[in-house]
């Protein structure tokens, strides 16, 4: 027992970093649907690690697309899901060398922001706010249902060349697990 | 033949032909796709995932000729080694230059794609760059100046009159959006040259943060449609203490031609790091390509390969296999005809090498037959024949000796053939007069010959004729042998000389009986007439003298008498008998004599009826016992034995009469001559009981044959043949002899 802390300690002293350093990967924290004018909207709470080959080729300029999934569902005994709505957002992430800026485009909207850091440009990724999802009508009175996002970095989206090695390896697959909560109404 | 080769490519080749030009569109794609991924980027894991599939089945058919082929490699099928041969030579031939074009092209690939980077460009590039970025720092602090003046310009005025003066300074200072914010952020003036910007873009959480901390933001904004934009983010100083600050922002449009330089270095220098930073996984995937085209390349040489050499090699597993029919004697193996090349004409030569030495078989089988067939038939006549035939080869050797030839010889059952003469010699001793002679004309070299010659055997004298012929050359130089044909002609003989004696008979019956009688009655009349006038003394000598004349006619009546009676030859009347009854009626007739002699019959119960005529038969047991019985001379302690037996052999069926004594037996002095007619021992015998015996014998077809005991005594056996077997049955040739006797012929 002894030994086992002692191997712990002697890690945690050689990889301090580490140990700090959060895993990379897309991890949905919050999400929350509220009614505004008979208009569910999404907020919701994302993080964002970019791995470090992801984060090179951000650096690189190759622009990353983001995909953020948003499914309304019918739930059946917890067994099956029935879509009642499905919206996808996708997200452009590209660095400006020129400008030093990370713009951050949103490709259905085409709105376009730019952020001095990698970090400061994916929080704002990760800050969804009043995000519509769909009308209130669409949803039957008393049923229950549920909404769920996940988040996920498009590889069919990257240049060919470097599709082949995001297939395969691992730091390329960035995709968060479905996040599940009740729509209220 | 067209068809057939036709259908064999569309079933076999054609669907491979196919996978591999299928292969061939999807590797060009992924080619495509790999260079340009705007087109087939989409496509490029189903053209990857077609591509591995396509390999796997090519692999899967290889491998399973692979093991078809080592299968048949190892149970040595003819064909498999040549095709194991040729394998591994095409698909070496077409390994080594592949192995050698696939690290070339590497290297070229490689080196092709590193070429596209260089240190010099990559700097240059980098200087670009910064010569951008002075270039803009220098106008972004122009406009952060112009700015600040028009800050302080709006400084102290009031919110309701800011928009106007905003509106003229943007007109002045030729900026594009001029906005005045308050700390919250609220728009309070703005001033857009777009008419439809309603609503300013409120400045962003960087620019807050750096006006919080004191300074001014001054920055390039991210790209737009209609070109590059300075943001320039200020302070507007309070006018007074009750006035609030507030934000001045001003978004200036870039010249156009300074936007599109800059928007030209941004996009070469994005560009050519993304292709750095892409070199690795360019190689790769061009890697990767290359080494699927090499593979299905290879794949498909390899399976051509099998398919090439399976195809040459067919013909020859073919004539292979043909050949080993052969070789186990099938000579109706016909090859199939699969091309008309050079193998077509080994196959059409084999197939009528095979159809010949099929006929040729054939012919040797039916002359063998035909043969065969001839020696059989000969075998069969030489069996039948009664003649003795013996052939020898070349050195003396007997080669065949038939059934009458060992007869005659009193050879035992058995194969002689490669004995030589000499050595038959030393095994049958009374042949040697026989090999004699036939070694004499055979070393003088006669081609044919002839010569009679009498031998003693244990069954008593025999003529032999011989006759001898050189056979021809069986076979070029090789000498032929020797056939010696022969014959017991002792019975002939015989017959000619009891014919002889015959004759003899009848003509002294017919000379000396007719002057016998005029002798007697003139004997008669002589005494009748001269007695009465003689005296007394001279009467006596007259009557003694025709006493003895009259009574020497008589015995000499007697005489004739007897020879007339063997001379004749009576019809015989053949009849079924029972040969034990008629024995038991003559013996009747010698009862009385049991003073002396010991009358014993063991007589067959089971003996058939013969074939005989009664009289006669009756006359030969008379005379065989009036025989007996003076040779036995009343001598007491005399013994006869008389026995009947039933021969029933395939070859001979008849009954067996025997009588034996126990008497002086044959003198040897006679014994050859016993059945002849004059041979007589006894003083006032006419010398014919035994030769009527005999004669009788042979008038019923029977057998007679006697010897001397070695107890003492002699012994007489006849044979006679049963009704049905009368015709069939021969007198002496086919009999076998009575082992050890004296044949009654001799």
């Amino acid at each position: 027992m002894r030994l086992l802390a002692l191997w712990c300690l002697l890690f945690c002293l050689a990889h301090p970093a580490r140990a700090q350093d959060p895993a990379p990967g897309i991890h949905v924290r919050e999400a929350r649907s509220w009614l505004v004018d008979d208009v569910y909207q999404l907020r919701a709470r994302i993080d964002y690690v970019l791995s470090t080959p992801v984060s090179d080729a951000l650096t690189n300029g190759l622009p990353l697309i983001i995909e953020l999934q948003v499914q309304v569902v019918r739930d059946y005994f917890g067994i099956w899901d029935q879509p009642v709505a499905s919206l996808t957002q996708q997200y452009q992430l590209q660095y400006h060398a020129l400008s030093r800026q990370y713009l951050l485009r949103n490709l259905n909207s085409t709105a376009q922001r730019s952020y001095p850091t990698e970090q400061a440009a994916l929080d704002a990724l990760g800050d969804i706010d009043a995000l519509p999802m769909l009308d209130r009508h669409l949803l039957a009175d008393g049923v229950h249902y549920d909404g769920k996002v996940r988040a996920r970095l498009d590889i069919e989206s990257l240049p060919t060349p470097l599709r082949l090695v995001a297939y395969f390896d691992a730091d390329w697959r960035l995709v968060s697990e479905w996040y599940r909560w009740p729509v209220q109404h | 033949m067209a068809g057939t080769a036709l259908k064999r490519f569309l079933t076999r080749s054609l669907p491979v032909t196919g996978l591999f030009l299928l292969l061939l569109t999807a590797l060009h794609l992924l080619s495509k796709s790999t260079t340009n991924s705007t087109h087939l980027g989409g496509s490029y894991p189903w053209l990857l995932l077609l591509n591995g599939i396509g390999l796997l089945i090519l692999a899967v058919l290889i491998l399973a000729h692979l093991i078809r082929l080592v299968g048949q490699y190892r149970r040595g099928i003819a064909g498999s080694r040549l095709t194991v041969r040729l394998v591994v030579m095409f698909v070496l031939l077409a390994f080594a230059p592949m192995a050698v074009v696939y690290y070339y092209s590497l290297q070229f690939l490689h080196r092709g794609i590193d070429s596209w980077f260089d240190v010099n460009v990559e700097q240059a590039l980098d200087d670009a760059l910064d010569l951008s970025r002075s270039s803009l720092d220098l106008r972004m602090r122009e406009l952060l100046r112009d700015t600040q003046q028009m800050a302080g310009e709006l400084s102290g005025v009031r919110d309701s009159l800011a928009v106007l003066s905003i509106n003229d300074m943007r007109l002045k200072s030729g900026a594009a959006e001029v906005a005045m914010f308050a700390q919250n952020g609220h728009i309070i003036a703005a001033s857009s040259v777009d008419p439809t910007q309603i609503v300013p873009e409120r400045p962003s959480t960087a620019a807050l943060i750096q006006l919080r901390q004191g300074h001014t933001y001054v920055g390039i904004d991210p790209p737009r449609d209609s070109g590059l934009f300075i943001r320039a983010v200020v302070w507007i100083p309070a006018g007074s203490a009750q006035s609030d600050v507030r934000i001045l922002q001003a978004l200036y449009p870039l010249p156009g031609r300074l936007s599109d330089q800059a928007n030209s270095v941004q996009a070469a220098f994005a560009r050519y790091h993304e292709l750095t930073y892409l070199r690795k996984s360019l190689k790769l995937s061009f890697t990767l390509t290359l080494t699927l085209v090499l593979a299905a390349s290879l794949m498909a040489a390899v399976w051509a390969a099998f398919f090439s050499a399976r195809r040459l090699a067919e013909p020859i597993r073919i004539l292979a296999e043909g050949t080993r029919a052969v070789a186990e004697g099938d000579y109706s193996r016909r090859l199939p005809l699969t091309s008309h090349d050079d193998m077509g004409f080994l196959v059409r030569s084999f197939n009528d090498m095979t159809r010949r030495i099929a006929l040729t078989r054939d012919q040797a089988t039916r002359s063998q037959y035909q043969v065969e067939r001839q020696r059989a038939y000969l075998e069969a006549v030489l069996e039948r024949l009664s003649s003795g035939v013996i052939t020898l080869d070349a050195d003396h050797s007997l080669h065949t000796v038939n059934a009458a030839a060992a007869l005659i010889l009193g050879l035992e059952p058995g194969d002689y053939s490669g004995n030589r003469l000499p050595a038959m010699v030393s095994s049958y001793p009374h042949l040697e007069q026989f090999c004699g002679v036939i070694v004499t004309h055979l070393d003088a070299g006669h081609p044919e010959w002839r010569e009679e010659i009498t031998v003693f055997a244990s069954g008593g004298r025999q003529v032999l004729m011989l006759r001898g012929a050189r056979l021809p050359a069986s076979s070029g130089d090789q000498p032929g042998g020797y056939v010696i044909v022969f014959d017991d002609v002792t019975a002939l003989i015989q017959a000619q000389r009891d014919a002889a004696w015959g004759e003899v008979a009848r003509r002294l019956a017919h000379e000396i009986k007719n002057p016998l009688t005029p002798i007697q009655l003139s004997a008669e009349r002589l005494r009748h007439k001269y007695l009465k006038q003689m005296s007394a003394s001279e009467g006596q000598v007259l009557d003694s003298a025709t006493h003895t004349i009259v009574q020497q006619v008589e015995a000499m009546k007697t005489m004739v008498n007897a020879f007339s009676e063997y001379a004749r030859a009576p019809q015989v009347q053949q009849q079924p008998l029972q040969l034990n009854q008629l024995i038991g009626e003559v013996l009747d007739l010698y009862r009385g004599h049991e003073d002396w002699l010991d009358l014993h019959l063991q007589l067959d119960p089971q003996a058939p009826p013969v074939a005989a005529d009664p009289g006669r038969l009756r006359q030969l047991l008379h005379n065989l016992m009036k025989n007996t019985l003076e040779a036995l001379n009343g001598t007491p302690g005399s013994r006869i034995d008389i026995t009947t037996r039933y021969i029933d052999d395939p070859n001979l069926r008849c009954v067996e009469f025997s009588l034996s004594d126990n008497g002086p037996g044959f003198p040897d002095a006679i014994f050859g001559q016993l059945f002849e007619p004059y041979v007589t021992t006894k003083p006032r015998g006419t010398g014919l009981g035994l030769a009527i015996v005999k004669k009788i014998v042979e008038e019923h077809n029977g057998m007679i044959a006697a010897e001397n005991l070695a107890q003492g005594g002699a012994r007489i056996v006849i044979r006679l043949p049963l009704p049905s077997a009368v015709d069939a049955t021969p007198t002496t040739a086919t009999q076998p002899a009575l082992a050890g006797m004296r044949p009654g012929s001799t």
